[in-house]
């Protein structure tokens, strides 16, 4: 009886701690899970639905020299946080959308991608075909749920992990590139 | 047939009482913390949120039950402690009375104290209030059932009971 009067009257303590617990816990693992722009790679679908952690995982099983994670996310992850949409590596978009992306893209002539079904402006190749609507087939289709039209896979031009694009850094986001582009998988 | 409420014995078994529950609050905390880092630990990119969750419970129950700890054992036996010690080194005149004794039913709290429940002595004079530690309530309201008795008080607070 003592224990319980005491536990009630000092209520507020055990509510506090809950919030506490969340937001510590909160901060702890969001800090053990992310780490500087340097040592990652992130990269944004415009999809419907995929499977995000189990494609970062399966990206992560051969992590190019001095990368650490490999982030994953759909755009709708980045509602509130527009900054880390547009400091991200790579993105997927489909054709309906390259367009209101196209100022953080970039031009990828030179870089070891096939051209077929590519993404072209002004003649040039910007877009690597991940997802071809009409076979239905495409790459990561296995964690990816893709729209019903074409899907390209694009750089960010301010990307510093695509050294043989734009010179900085290293091609680190070209190598996660290519793992991606060979989980081939049909839906 | 007399009754001493406050004995440096008491105080010495409260000082244990109160190391004994010093060791559990501490091993509570350092599970908590353990779990809290191998957790931490085990966070992969495929578990990452599973193993937020379970560091959040971990850390949620390991912190109730520490507070609970803290304040139902140690802080109610140290302050039990401060207040007998201070009841025993008290130079205050013993006062004595006799009469009729009938217990509130409310428990009090004394902010940074003990709790307390008054005690109402129907005396030849009148009617007079004291109070008693909640942990000699039990004592004072079994000999209160068999009649009159006499109660000396120091401070305000029933030391001695006496049938």
């Amino acid at each position: 009886m003592r224990v319980l009067r005491r536990i009630f009257s000092r209520f507020y303590l055990y509510v506090l701690w809950v919030f506490f617990a969340v937001l510590f816990c909160g901060l702890v693992f969001s800090r053990l899970g992310d780490t500087d722009p340097a040592h990652k790679i992130t990269l944004y679908a415009d999809v419907p639905d995929m499977r995000d952690t189990v494609l970062a995982a399966e990206l992560e099983k051969e992590k190019p020299e001095g990368i650490r994670m490999v982030k994953v996310h759909p755009f709708s992850y980045a509602m509130f946080d527009t900054d880390d949409l547009l400091g991200a590596d790579l993105y997927i978009l489909p054709a309906s959308r390259v367009e209101e992306y196209a100022d953080s893209l970039r031009c990828i002539e030179g870089a070891p991608f096939d051209a077929a079904g590519g993404c072209l402006r002004g003649g040039e190749l910007w877009g690597v075909l991940v997802w071809d609507a009409a076979k239905g087939e495409g790459a990561a289709a296995d964690f990816i749920d893709y729209p019903d039209e074409d899907c390209w896979l694009f750089f960010n031009k301010d990307s510093k992990h695509i050294l043989s694009l734009n010179g900085t850094g290293d091609d680190a986001a070209i190598e996660i590139a290519q793992r991606l582009l060979d989980l081939r998988g049909e839906q | 047939m007399k009754t001493v409420l406050y004995r440096a014995e008491h105080i010495a078994a409260l000082k244990r009482k109160n190391e004994k529950w010093n060791v559990v609050f501490t091993l509570v905390c350092a599970a908590t913390l353990a779990l809290f880092l191998f957790f931490a630990m085990r966070r992969n990119t495929l578990n990452a949120s599973r193993m937020e969750l379970y560091a959040t419970v971990a850390v949620l129950i390991g912190g109730w039950i520490a507070i609970a700890v803290w304040d139902c054992a140690l802080r109610h036996f140290r302050t039990m402690r401060e207040h007998e010690e201070r009841i025993l080194a008290s130079e205050e005149e013993v006062r004595e009375l006799r009469g009729l004794v009938t217990l509130d039913k409310r428990h009090v709290r004394i902010p940074r104290s003990i709790d307390v429940r008054g005690v109402r002595v129907q005396t030849d004079d009148g009617v007079v209030r004291l109070l008693i530690n909640d942990a000699f309530a039990g004592e004072l309201e079994k000999a209160a059932a068999q009649g009159e008795l006499t109660l000396r008080s120091v401070e305000g607070y029933v030391t001695e009971v006496e049938r």
